[in-house]
Protein backbone atom coordinates (compact mmCIF):
# COMPACT_ATOMS: atom_id res chain seq x y z
CA UNK A 1 0.00 0.00 0.00
CA UNK A 2 1.09 3.61 -0.21
CA UNK A 3 2.35 5.84 2.51
CA UNK A 4 -0.37 8.28 2.25
CA UNK A 5 -3.26 5.49 2.01
CA UNK A 6 -1.44 4.22 5.70
CA UNK A 7 -1.01 8.00 6.49
CA UNK A 8 -5.25 8.14 5.50
CA UNK A 9 -6.15 5.12 7.52
CA UNK A 10 -3.63 5.73 10.60
CA UNK A 11 -5.36 9.02 11.20
CA UNK A 12 -8.91 7.82 11.14
CA UNK A 13 -8.11 5.59 13.47
CA UNK A 14 -6.73 7.97 15.47
CA UNK A 15 -9.77 10.04 15.27
CA UNK A 16 -12.18 6.99 15.93
CA UNK A 17 -9.99 5.92 18.76
CA UNK A 18 -10.53 9.58 20.51
CA UNK A 19 -13.51 9.24 19.94
CA UNK A 20 -14.32 6.05 21.79
CA UNK A 21 -11.80 7.24 25.10
CA UNK A 22 -14.28 10.10 24.56
CA UNK A 23 -16.87 7.81 24.95
CA UNK A 24 -15.75 5.77 27.72
CA UNK A 25 -15.00 9.01 29.26
CA UNK A 26 -18.47 9.92 29.09
CA UNK A 27 -17.48 13.32 27.68
CA UNK A 28 -20.62 14.17 25.22
CA UNK A 29 -19.19 17.26 23.92
CA UNK A 30 -16.22 15.69 22.62
CA UNK A 31 -18.22 13.53 20.62
CA UNK A 32 -20.44 15.73 19.22
CA UNK A 33 -17.52 18.13 17.95
CA UNK A 34 -16.02 14.83 16.37
CA UNK A 35 -19.67 14.61 15.03
CA UNK A 36 -19.10 18.42 13.53
CA UNK A 37 -15.19 17.49 12.05
CA UNK A 38 -16.89 14.02 10.71
CA UNK A 39 -19.75 16.80 8.78
CA UNK A 40 -17.77 19.49 7.77
CA UNK A 41 -14.91 17.07 6.30
CA UNK A 42 -18.09 15.43 4.03
CA UNK A 43 -18.60 19.32 3.03
CA UNK A 44 -14.93 19.00 2.07
CA UNK A 45 -15.51 15.92 0.33
CA UNK A 46 -17.93 17.48 -2.26
CA UNK A 47 -15.92 20.41 -2.53
CA UNK A 48 -12.70 18.20 -3.17
CA UNK A 49 -14.45 16.69 -6.31
CA UNK A 50 -14.96 19.58 -7.66
CA UNK A 51 -11.70 21.82 -6.93
CA UNK A 52 -9.02 19.32 -6.47
CA UNK A 53 -10.02 16.56 -9.06
CA UNK A 54 -11.74 19.23 -11.72
CA UNK A 55 -9.54 22.11 -11.40
CA UNK A 56 -13.07 24.31 -10.29
CA UNK A 57 -12.58 26.43 -7.18
CA UNK A 58 -16.07 27.19 -6.42
CA UNK A 59 -16.60 30.41 -3.90
CA UNK A 60 -19.96 29.16 -3.58
CA UNK A 61 -20.04 25.27 -2.31
CA UNK A 62 -21.53 27.31 1.05
CA UNK A 63 -25.08 27.34 -1.42
CA UNK A 64 -25.22 23.42 -1.64
CA UNK A 65 -24.44 23.30 2.56
CA UNK A 66 -26.95 25.76 3.53
CA UNK A 67 -29.74 24.66 0.45
CA UNK A 68 -29.33 20.91 2.09
CA UNK A 69 -29.47 22.51 5.63
CA UNK A 70 -32.80 24.27 4.14
CA UNK A 71 -33.73 21.12 2.90
CA UNK A 72 -33.53 19.50 6.09
CA UNK A 73 -35.12 22.64 7.98
CA UNK A 74 -38.13 22.76 5.57
CA UNK A 75 -39.27 19.26 5.40
CA UNK A 76 -39.02 19.03 9.58
CA UNK A 77 -40.28 22.20 10.06
CA UNK A 78 -43.27 21.13 7.96
CA UNK A 79 -43.17 17.67 10.25
CA UNK A 80 -43.29 20.09 13.36
CA UNK A 81 -46.13 21.73 12.72
CA UNK A 82 -48.32 19.04 10.88
CA UNK A 83 -48.88 21.98 7.78
CA UNK A 84 -48.61 20.36 4.21
CA UNK A 85 -45.36 22.06 2.18
CA UNK A 86 -47.25 23.57 -1.00
CA UNK A 87 -45.34 23.28 -3.99
CA UNK A 88 -48.33 24.57 -6.23
CA UNK A 89 -51.37 22.62 -6.30
CA UNK A 90 -49.05 19.85 -4.72
CA UNK A 91 -49.45 19.62 -1.00
CA UNK A 92 -46.63 17.48 0.52
CA UNK A 93 -46.79 16.60 3.93
CA UNK A 94 -43.14 17.24 5.88
CA UNK A 95 -41.11 14.38 7.25
CA UNK A 96 -38.11 13.48 9.75
CA UNK A 97 -37.33 10.85 8.34
CA UNK A 98 -33.38 10.85 8.04
CA UNK A 99 -33.13 8.84 4.80
CA UNK A 100 -35.93 11.19 2.92
CA UNK A 101 -34.47 14.01 4.11
CA UNK A 102 -30.84 13.18 2.65
CA UNK A 103 -32.31 12.36 -0.57
CA UNK A 104 -34.67 15.30 -0.55
CA UNK A 105 -31.45 17.57 0.53
CA UNK A 106 -29.00 15.89 -2.54
CA UNK A 107 -31.57 16.45 -4.94
CA UNK A 108 -32.07 19.79 -3.56
CA UNK A 109 -28.59 20.78 -4.06
CA UNK A 110 -28.14 19.41 -7.40
CA UNK A 111 -31.01 20.84 -9.16
CA UNK A 112 -29.59 24.25 -8.22
CA UNK A 113 -25.70 23.55 -8.90
CA UNK A 114 -27.15 22.17 -12.81
CA UNK A 115 -27.79 25.84 -13.54
CA UNK A 116 -25.59 27.57 -11.57
CA UNK A 117 -22.95 25.07 -13.33
CA UNK A 118 -23.78 25.72 -16.79
CA UNK A 119 -23.62 29.04 -16.26
CA UNK A 120 -20.50 29.04 -14.33
CA UNK A 121 -18.53 26.77 -16.58
CA UNK A 122 -18.62 28.95 -19.55
CA UNK A 123 -15.64 31.18 -17.32
CA UNK A 124 -12.72 29.74 -15.72
CA UNK A 125 -10.03 31.18 -12.99
CA UNK A 126 -11.14 33.97 -11.26
CA UNK A 127 -13.80 34.81 -12.98
CA UNK A 128 -15.56 30.94 -12.11
CA UNK A 129 -14.49 31.96 -8.69
CA UNK A 130 -16.51 34.98 -9.03
CA UNK A 131 -19.38 33.91 -10.20
CA UNK A 132 -20.16 31.18 -7.82
CA UNK A 133 -19.58 33.27 -4.99
CA UNK A 134 -22.12 35.39 -6.57
CA UNK A 135 -24.70 32.72 -7.10
CA UNK A 136 -23.94 31.43 -3.46
CA UNK A 137 -24.64 35.40 -2.06
CA UNK A 138 -27.85 35.60 -4.25
CA UNK A 139 -29.20 32.31 -2.68
CA UNK A 140 -27.78 33.93 1.03
CA UNK A 141 -30.09 37.11 0.59
CA UNK A 142 -32.91 35.37 -0.67
CA UNK A 143 -32.99 33.18 2.51
CA UNK A 144 -32.35 35.94 4.65
CA UNK A 145 -35.68 38.35 3.00
CA UNK A 146 -37.90 35.24 2.81
CA UNK A 147 -39.94 35.45 6.28
CA UNK A 148 -41.64 31.98 5.99
CA UNK A 149 -38.81 30.55 7.33
CA UNK A 150 -37.58 32.31 9.71
CA UNK A 151 -35.91 35.29 7.33
CA UNK A 152 -32.64 36.23 9.35
CA UNK A 153 -33.08 34.43 12.34
CA UNK A 154 -33.43 31.14 11.05
CA UNK A 155 -35.30 28.30 12.46
CA UNK A 156 -34.99 25.62 15.31
CA UNK A 157 -36.17 22.06 14.79
CA UNK A 158 -36.63 20.86 18.22
CA UNK A 159 -35.92 17.25 18.00
CA UNK A 160 -33.49 15.69 15.76
CA UNK A 161 -34.87 13.62 12.80
CA UNK A 162 -35.23 10.15 13.36
CA UNK A 163 -33.36 6.95 12.05
CA UNK A 164 -34.62 3.61 11.69
CA UNK A 165 -33.32 1.57 14.84
CA UNK A 166 -31.78 4.40 16.32
CA UNK A 167 -31.71 7.05 18.86
CA UNK A 168 -30.44 9.80 17.19
CA UNK A 169 -30.52 12.62 20.05
CA UNK A 170 -27.44 9.85 21.86
CA UNK A 171 -24.15 11.50 20.46
CA UNK A 172 -22.07 8.37 20.05
CA UNK A 173 -25.26 7.28 17.89
CA UNK A 174 -25.53 10.10 16.09
CA UNK A 175 -21.61 9.94 15.55
CA UNK A 176 -21.13 6.65 14.15
CA UNK A 177 -24.47 7.53 11.51
CA UNK A 178 -22.34 10.83 10.35
CA UNK A 179 -19.31 8.74 10.29
CA UNK A 180 -20.31 6.48 8.15
CA UNK A 181 -21.99 8.31 5.89
CA UNK A 182 -18.97 9.81 5.41
CA UNK A 183 -16.87 6.62 4.74
CA UNK A 184 -19.11 5.79 2.25
CA UNK A 185 -18.93 8.96 0.50
CA UNK A 186 -15.31 8.63 0.91
CA UNK A 187 -15.09 4.81 -0.80
CA UNK A 188 -17.67 6.36 -3.48
CA UNK A 189 -15.53 9.54 -4.75
CA UNK A 190 -11.98 7.33 -4.44
CA UNK A 191 -14.14 4.96 -7.04
CA UNK A 192 -15.35 7.61 -9.05
CA UNK A 193 -11.96 9.65 -9.59
CA UNK A 194 -10.09 6.64 -10.08
CA UNK A 195 -12.58 5.77 -12.83
CA UNK A 196 -13.11 6.85 -16.80
CA UNK A 197 -14.77 9.40 -15.79
CA UNK A 198 -12.35 10.50 -13.25
CA UNK A 199 -9.43 10.06 -15.01
CA UNK A 200 -11.05 12.06 -17.78
CA UNK A 201 -11.79 14.65 -15.27
CA UNK A 202 -8.23 15.05 -14.09
CA UNK A 203 -6.97 15.05 -17.77
CA UNK A 204 -9.20 18.23 -18.63
CA UNK A 205 -7.92 19.58 -15.45
CA UNK A 206 -4.49 19.71 -16.84
CA UNK A 207 -5.05 20.17 -20.72
CA UNK A 208 -8.58 20.70 -21.75
CA UNK A 209 -7.20 21.12 -25.16
CA UNK A 210 -6.24 17.41 -25.26
CA UNK A 211 -9.15 16.07 -24.09
CA UNK A 212 -11.25 17.77 -26.70
CA UNK A 213 -9.04 16.86 -29.57
CA UNK A 214 -9.96 13.04 -27.90
CA UNK A 215 -13.51 13.44 -28.82
CA UNK A 216 -14.39 13.97 -24.94
CA UNK A 217 -16.66 17.20 -24.09
CA UNK A 218 -15.10 19.07 -21.14
CA UNK A 219 -18.08 20.89 -20.24
CA UNK A 220 -20.68 17.72 -19.53
CA UNK A 221 -17.08 16.32 -17.04
CA UNK A 222 -17.31 18.99 -15.08
CA UNK A 223 -20.80 19.98 -15.22
CA UNK A 224 -21.35 16.27 -14.26
CA UNK A 225 -18.22 16.78 -11.40
CA UNK A 226 -20.08 20.02 -10.24
CA UNK A 227 -23.32 18.28 -9.83
CA UNK A 228 -21.98 15.40 -7.72
CA UNK A 229 -19.87 17.81 -5.51
CA UNK A 230 -22.66 19.81 -4.93
CA UNK A 231 -25.13 16.96 -3.51
CA UNK A 232 -22.53 15.54 -1.42
CA UNK A 233 -21.87 19.04 0.34
CA UNK A 234 -25.51 19.34 0.57
CA UNK A 235 -25.99 16.38 2.20
CA UNK A 236 -23.61 17.18 4.46
CA UNK A 237 -25.50 20.20 4.76
CA UNK A 238 -28.62 18.70 5.88
CA UNK A 239 -26.72 16.60 8.78
CA UNK A 240 -24.78 19.85 9.61
CA UNK A 241 -28.21 21.32 10.35
CA UNK A 242 -29.56 18.14 12.39
CA UNK A 243 -26.50 18.18 14.74
CA UNK A 244 -27.33 21.76 15.75
CA UNK A 245 -31.02 21.41 15.25
CA UNK A 246 -31.37 24.65 13.60
CA UNK A 247 -30.50 26.27 10.19
CA UNK A 248 -30.49 29.42 9.14
CA UNK A 249 -28.82 32.20 6.60
CA UNK A 250 -25.62 31.56 8.05
CA UNK A 251 -25.04 28.20 6.60
CA UNK A 252 -25.40 30.08 2.98
CA UNK A 253 -22.37 32.73 4.13
CA UNK A 254 -19.35 33.06 1.59
CA UNK A 255 -17.39 32.69 5.11
CA UNK A 256 -18.50 28.88 4.97
CA UNK A 257 -17.59 28.70 1.19
CA UNK A 258 -14.45 29.89 2.29
CA UNK A 259 -13.96 27.51 5.14
CA UNK A 260 -15.01 24.41 3.29
CA UNK A 261 -12.18 25.75 1.21
CA UNK A 262 -9.81 25.90 3.59
CA UNK A 263 -10.17 22.72 4.50
CA UNK A 264 -9.68 21.15 1.26
CA UNK A 265 -6.45 23.45 0.88
CA UNK A 266 -5.16 22.87 4.42
CA UNK A 267 -5.82 19.57 4.15
CA UNK A 268 -4.31 18.64 1.19
CA UNK A 269 -6.07 19.46 -2.53
CA UNK A 270 -7.14 16.02 -4.38
CA UNK A 271 -5.68 14.18 -1.24
CA UNK A 272 -8.24 11.10 -0.22
CA UNK A 273 -8.16 12.11 3.51
CA UNK A 274 -7.43 15.96 2.71
CA UNK A 275 -10.80 17.41 3.64
CA UNK A 276 -10.63 14.98 7.01
CA UNK A 277 -7.11 16.39 7.90
CA UNK A 278 -8.40 19.84 6.75
CA UNK A 279 -11.23 19.98 8.50
CA UNK A 280 -10.21 18.54 11.90
CA UNK A 281 -6.75 21.22 12.32
CA UNK A 282 -9.43 23.41 11.53
CA UNK A 283 -11.95 22.44 14.50
CA UNK A 284 -8.90 21.91 16.85
CA UNK A 285 -7.72 25.55 16.10
CA UNK A 286 -10.99 26.91 16.74
CA UNK A 287 -11.92 24.60 19.70
CA UNK A 288 -8.51 25.31 21.41
CA UNK A 289 -6.93 27.72 20.47
CA UNK A 290 -10.54 29.88 20.64
CA UNK A 291 -10.51 29.32 24.06
CA UNK A 292 -7.58 30.70 24.69
CA UNK A 293 -8.12 33.83 22.59
CA UNK A 294 -10.47 35.18 20.35
CA UNK A 295 -7.94 36.55 17.55
CA UNK A 296 -7.15 32.58 16.72
CA UNK A 297 -7.58 32.83 13.56
CA UNK A 298 -4.77 34.73 12.62
CA UNK A 299 -2.99 31.40 13.54
CA UNK A 300 -5.19 29.80 10.94
CA UNK A 301 -3.94 32.53 8.99
CA UNK A 302 -0.58 32.22 9.50
CA UNK A 303 -0.79 28.46 8.78
CA UNK A 304 -2.72 28.35 5.85
CA UNK A 305 -0.06 30.95 3.96
CA UNK A 306 2.70 28.06 5.38
CA UNK A 307 0.88 25.37 3.60
CA UNK A 308 0.57 27.29 0.58
CA UNK A 309 3.83 28.69 0.75
CA UNK A 310 5.69 25.62 1.33
CA UNK A 311 3.29 22.49 1.04
CA UNK A 312 1.52 22.77 -1.57
CA UNK A 313 0.01 19.01 -1.04
CA UNK A 314 -1.34 20.10 2.71
CA UNK A 315 -1.32 18.26 5.69
CA UNK A 316 -1.54 14.79 3.82
CA UNK A 317 0.78 16.07 1.35
CA UNK A 318 3.65 16.73 4.16
CA UNK A 319 2.75 13.45 5.66
CA UNK A 320 2.81 11.89 2.36
CA UNK A 321 5.87 13.36 1.15
CA UNK A 322 4.99 12.83 -2.81
CA UNK A 323 4.56 15.56 -5.19
CA UNK A 324 1.20 15.76 -6.76
CA UNK A 325 -0.35 18.64 -8.93
CA UNK A 326 2.06 20.97 -9.64
CA UNK B 1 -5.86 8.67 -56.12
CA UNK B 2 -8.78 7.26 -53.98
CA UNK B 3 -11.71 9.27 -52.80
CA UNK B 4 -12.04 12.35 -50.93
CA UNK B 5 -12.13 11.87 -47.02
CA UNK B 6 -11.88 15.71 -46.17
CA UNK B 7 -12.73 18.39 -48.49
CA UNK B 8 -12.49 22.44 -47.69
CA UNK B 9 -14.41 24.51 -49.86
CA UNK B 10 -13.91 28.47 -50.08
CA UNK B 11 -12.82 28.78 -46.42
CA UNK B 12 -12.13 32.37 -45.33
CA UNK B 13 -11.35 33.82 -42.09
CA UNK B 14 -10.54 37.16 -41.04
CA UNK B 15 -9.30 39.00 -38.14
CA UNK B 16 -9.81 41.98 -37.79
CA UNK B 17 -8.33 43.52 -40.94
CA UNK B 18 -6.35 40.60 -41.50
CA UNK B 19 -7.47 37.90 -43.66
CA UNK B 20 -5.98 35.05 -42.16
CA UNK B 21 -7.56 32.75 -44.90
CA UNK B 22 -9.47 33.78 -48.31
CA UNK B 23 -11.21 31.04 -50.34
CA UNK B 24 -8.87 28.51 -49.48
CA UNK B 25 -10.22 25.21 -51.10
CA UNK B 26 -8.23 21.98 -50.94
CA UNK B 27 -9.13 18.63 -50.47
CA UNK B 28 -7.50 15.22 -48.86
CA UNK B 29 -7.76 11.86 -50.64
CA UNK B 30 -7.46 8.13 -49.21
CA UNK B 31 -4.00 7.04 -49.59
CA UNK B 32 -2.36 10.15 -49.47
CA UNK B 33 -0.49 12.94 -47.57
CA UNK B 34 -1.17 16.39 -49.13
CA UNK B 35 1.60 19.08 -47.40
CA UNK B 36 0.32 22.34 -46.85
CA UNK B 37 3.58 24.82 -47.13
CA UNK B 38 4.14 28.15 -46.95
CA UNK B 39 6.06 31.39 -45.08
CA UNK B 40 5.19 32.20 -41.47
CA UNK B 41 2.64 34.10 -41.30
CA UNK B 42 0.92 32.12 -43.78
CA UNK B 43 -2.09 31.02 -42.44
CA UNK B 44 -1.66 27.83 -42.16
CA UNK B 45 -2.45 27.09 -38.72
CA UNK B 46 -5.30 28.96 -39.12
CA UNK B 47 -6.46 27.07 -41.75
CA UNK B 48 -5.70 23.88 -38.99
CA UNK B 49 -7.79 25.34 -36.13
CA UNK B 50 -10.54 25.52 -38.55
CA UNK B 51 -10.92 22.24 -39.75
CA UNK B 52 -10.27 20.91 -36.26
CA UNK B 53 -13.37 23.19 -34.84
CA UNK B 54 -11.27 25.90 -32.74
CA UNK B 55 -12.17 28.62 -34.79
CA UNK B 56 -15.25 29.20 -36.47
CA UNK B 57 -15.21 30.08 -40.45
CA UNK B 58 -15.98 33.21 -41.85
CA UNK B 59 -17.55 31.74 -44.58
CA UNK B 60 -17.07 28.40 -46.84
CA UNK B 61 -17.64 25.29 -45.85
CA UNK B 62 -15.68 21.97 -44.78
CA UNK B 63 -16.90 18.87 -45.83
CA UNK B 64 -15.34 15.43 -43.84
CA UNK B 65 -16.94 12.07 -44.67
CA UNK B 66 -19.33 13.01 -46.67
CA UNK B 67 -20.95 15.26 -44.30
CA UNK B 68 -20.83 18.92 -43.91
CA UNK B 69 -18.68 19.56 -40.13
CA UNK B 70 -19.45 23.14 -39.89
CA UNK B 71 -22.04 22.99 -37.26
CA UNK B 72 -19.61 20.45 -35.03
CA UNK B 73 -17.68 21.49 -32.04
CA UNK B 74 -13.77 20.01 -31.62
CA UNK B 75 -14.81 17.27 -29.49
CA UNK B 76 -17.95 15.61 -32.22
CA UNK B 77 -15.30 16.87 -35.03
CA UNK B 78 -12.62 14.22 -33.06
CA UNK B 79 -15.38 11.38 -32.67
CA UNK B 80 -16.22 11.75 -35.85
CA UNK B 81 -12.98 10.66 -37.03
CA UNK B 82 -10.45 13.71 -37.53
CA UNK B 83 -7.09 13.20 -35.49
CA UNK B 84 -4.58 15.90 -34.77
CA UNK B 85 -1.86 16.63 -33.74
CA UNK B 86 -0.55 20.25 -31.87
CA UNK B 87 2.20 22.28 -33.11
CA UNK B 88 3.24 22.58 -29.81
CA UNK B 89 3.24 19.11 -27.92
CA UNK B 90 -0.22 18.86 -26.24
CA UNK B 91 -0.52 16.34 -23.76
CA UNK B 92 -1.45 15.07 -19.70
CA UNK B 93 1.75 15.88 -18.24
CA UNK B 94 0.86 14.10 -14.80
CA UNK B 95 -0.01 10.68 -16.87
CA UNK B 96 2.40 8.21 -17.98
CA UNK B 97 2.46 7.01 -21.48
CA UNK B 98 0.26 4.24 -21.06
CA UNK B 99 -2.64 6.58 -19.58
CA UNK B 100 -2.60 9.41 -21.92
CA UNK B 101 -3.00 6.33 -25.09
CA UNK B 102 -5.62 4.77 -23.17
CA UNK B 103 -7.75 8.10 -22.50
CA UNK B 104 -7.48 8.26 -26.26
CA UNK B 105 -8.88 5.20 -26.64
CA UNK B 106 -11.71 5.82 -24.12
CA UNK B 107 -12.26 9.10 -26.33
CA UNK B 108 -12.77 6.42 -29.29
CA UNK B 109 -14.88 4.06 -27.76
CA UNK B 110 -17.03 7.44 -26.47
CA UNK B 111 -17.76 5.87 -22.68
CA UNK B 112 -16.35 8.30 -20.65
CA UNK B 113 -19.48 8.31 -18.45
CA UNK B 114 -18.44 5.61 -16.57
CA UNK B 115 -18.15 5.94 -13.09
CA UNK B 116 -16.75 2.96 -10.69
CA UNK B 117 -14.75 0.91 -12.65
CA UNK B 118 -10.74 1.12 -12.38
CA UNK B 119 -9.73 3.32 -15.01
CA UNK B 120 -5.99 1.68 -14.14
CA UNK B 121 -7.17 -2.38 -14.52
CA UNK B 122 -9.43 -1.84 -17.41
CA UNK B 123 -8.18 -4.59 -19.72
CA UNK B 124 -9.74 -3.42 -22.24
CA UNK B 125 -8.95 -0.05 -22.86
CA UNK B 126 -5.05 -1.11 -21.57
CA UNK B 127 -5.00 -3.42 -24.52
CA UNK B 128 -6.32 -1.21 -27.39
CA UNK B 129 -3.48 1.15 -25.81
CA UNK B 130 -0.45 -1.33 -25.73
CA UNK B 131 -1.06 -2.13 -29.44
CA UNK B 132 -0.77 1.49 -30.56
CA UNK B 133 2.03 2.25 -28.50
CA UNK B 134 4.01 -1.01 -29.98
CA UNK B 135 3.26 0.66 -33.23
CA UNK B 136 4.87 3.69 -32.21
CA UNK B 137 8.31 2.02 -31.05
CA UNK B 138 7.23 3.23 -27.07
CA UNK B 139 6.50 0.29 -25.26
CA UNK B 140 9.83 0.51 -23.16
CA UNK B 141 8.72 3.65 -21.98
CA UNK B 142 4.92 2.81 -21.21
CA UNK B 143 4.71 4.16 -17.26
CA UNK B 144 6.92 6.76 -17.45
CA UNK B 145 5.36 10.01 -17.25
CA UNK B 146 5.02 12.45 -19.56
CA UNK B 147 7.48 15.16 -17.98
CA UNK B 148 10.12 13.13 -18.40
CA UNK B 149 9.94 12.32 -21.83
CA UNK B 150 12.04 13.82 -24.36
CA UNK B 151 10.58 16.01 -27.18
CA UNK B 152 10.73 13.74 -29.92
CA UNK B 153 8.96 10.88 -28.01
CA UNK B 154 6.49 13.34 -26.64
CA UNK B 155 5.95 14.25 -30.64
CA UNK B 156 5.67 10.14 -30.85
CA UNK B 157 3.08 10.11 -27.81
CA UNK B 158 1.20 12.69 -29.32
CA UNK B 159 0.72 10.55 -32.71
CA UNK B 160 -0.07 7.57 -30.51
CA UNK B 161 -3.00 9.17 -28.94
CA UNK B 162 -4.20 10.32 -32.74
CA UNK B 163 -4.19 6.91 -33.74
CA UNK B 164 -5.61 5.38 -30.76
CA UNK B 165 -8.72 7.46 -32.13
CA UNK B 166 -9.12 5.26 -35.24
CA UNK B 167 -8.77 8.58 -37.22
CA UNK B 168 -10.36 8.68 -40.82
CA UNK B 169 -7.90 11.81 -41.21
CA UNK B 170 -4.92 13.37 -39.65
CA UNK B 171 -3.91 16.30 -39.44
CA UNK B 172 -0.78 16.70 -37.98
CA UNK B 173 0.97 20.16 -37.62
CA UNK B 174 4.54 20.61 -37.89
CA UNK B 175 5.04 16.63 -36.45
CA UNK B 176 8.87 17.09 -37.73
CA UNK B 177 9.81 20.73 -35.41
CA UNK B 178 12.65 20.52 -33.01
CA UNK B 179 13.30 16.92 -33.22
CA UNK B 180 16.24 16.35 -34.14
CA UNK B 181 17.83 14.49 -37.63
CA UNK B 182 17.61 11.05 -35.78
CA UNK B 183 13.96 11.75 -34.70
CA UNK B 184 12.83 13.38 -38.29
CA UNK B 185 14.04 10.44 -40.16
CA UNK B 186 12.40 7.70 -38.04
CA UNK B 187 9.16 10.29 -38.06
CA UNK B 188 9.33 10.38 -42.16
CA UNK B 189 9.36 6.62 -41.99
CA UNK B 190 6.46 6.18 -39.65
CA UNK B 191 4.34 8.90 -41.60
CA UNK B 192 4.95 6.94 -44.94
CA UNK B 193 4.01 3.59 -43.54
CA UNK B 194 0.58 5.24 -42.16
CA UNK B 195 -0.13 6.69 -45.03
CA UNK B 196 -1.66 3.56 -46.25
CA UNK B 197 -4.31 3.43 -43.24
CA UNK B 198 -5.06 7.09 -42.84
CA UNK B 199 -5.06 9.96 -45.09
CA UNK B 200 -2.60 13.30 -43.78
CA UNK B 201 -2.87 16.84 -44.12
CA UNK B 202 0.12 18.00 -43.10
CA UNK B 203 1.87 21.09 -42.60
CA UNK B 204 5.57 20.87 -42.28
CA UNK B 205 8.64 22.87 -42.47
CA UNK B 206 11.15 20.60 -43.24
CA UNK B 207 11.32 20.95 -47.28
CA UNK B 208 13.21 18.10 -47.75
CA UNK B 209 10.61 15.66 -45.56
CA UNK B 210 7.47 17.40 -47.40
CA UNK B 211 9.13 16.59 -50.50
CA UNK B 212 10.05 13.27 -49.88
CA UNK B 213 6.33 12.08 -48.08
CA UNK B 214 3.53 14.21 -50.10
CA UNK B 215 1.92 12.95 -52.73
CA UNK B 216 0.41 16.49 -53.42
CA UNK B 217 1.78 19.87 -52.19
CA UNK B 218 -0.26 23.28 -51.32
CA UNK B 219 1.90 26.38 -51.37
CA UNK B 220 -0.10 29.06 -49.34
CA UNK B 221 1.17 32.81 -49.34
CA UNK B 222 -0.76 35.74 -47.35
CA UNK B 223 -3.58 33.40 -46.30
CA UNK B 224 -4.64 32.19 -50.19
CA UNK B 225 -3.64 28.45 -52.31
CA UNK B 226 -1.55 29.73 -54.59
CA UNK B 227 -0.96 26.20 -56.36
CA UNK B 228 -1.54 22.63 -55.48
CA UNK B 229 0.62 19.61 -57.12
CA UNK B 230 3.28 16.98 -57.05
CA UNK B 231 6.69 17.30 -55.47
CA UNK B 232 8.11 17.84 -58.89
CA UNK B 233 6.00 20.61 -60.33
CA UNK B 234 5.84 22.61 -57.40
CA UNK B 235 9.67 22.23 -57.34
CA UNK B 236 9.72 23.79 -60.54
CA UNK B 237 6.77 26.19 -60.09
CA UNK B 238 7.96 29.94 -60.69
CA UNK B 239 5.48 31.65 -58.41
CA UNK B 240 6.48 29.19 -55.47
CA UNK B 241 10.41 29.79 -55.73
CA UNK B 242 9.67 33.34 -55.89
CA UNK B 243 6.97 33.91 -52.91
CA UNK B 244 9.15 30.64 -50.73
CA UNK B 245 11.38 28.48 -51.93
CA UNK B 246 13.96 30.87 -53.51
CA UNK B 247 13.86 33.03 -50.28
CA UNK B 248 14.84 29.47 -48.38
CA UNK B 249 17.52 28.88 -50.96
CA UNK B 250 19.18 32.53 -50.71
Amino acid sequence: MRRETWISFGFMAAGLFLVVAAWFGDEPFTITLATKVVILSLAGVGLNLALGHGGLVSLGHAAFFGLGGYAMGILASHAQSFEPLMIGAWALEGTKSMPLIWLVAMLVAALFALPIGVLSLRTSGVYFIMITLAFAQMIYYFAISWPAYGGEDGMSIYVRNSFPGLNTLDPIQFFILCALILAICLVLVDRLVKSRFGMALEAARQNPQRVTSLGIDTFKLQLTAFVISAAITGLAGALYADLNRFVSPSMLSWQVSGEIMIFVILGGVARFAGPLAGATVFIALEHFLGGLTEFWQIWLGLLLLVVILFARGGIIGVLAGERRHG
Amino acid sequence: MGEVVLSLDRLSKRFGALLANEDVSLDLCEGEIHALIGPNGAGKSTLVKQVAGEIRPDGGSIIFDGQLINGLNTAARARAGLGRTFQVSSLISEFSVLQNVMLAVQGQQGNTFQFFRRFSSDAELGKLAGQTIEELDLQDRADVPVSQLSHGERRQLEMACALALKPRALLLDEPLAGIGPAGSQHMTQLLKKLKQQVPILLIEHDMAAVFELADRISVMVYGRIITTGTAHEIRNNKQVQEAYLGQEAS
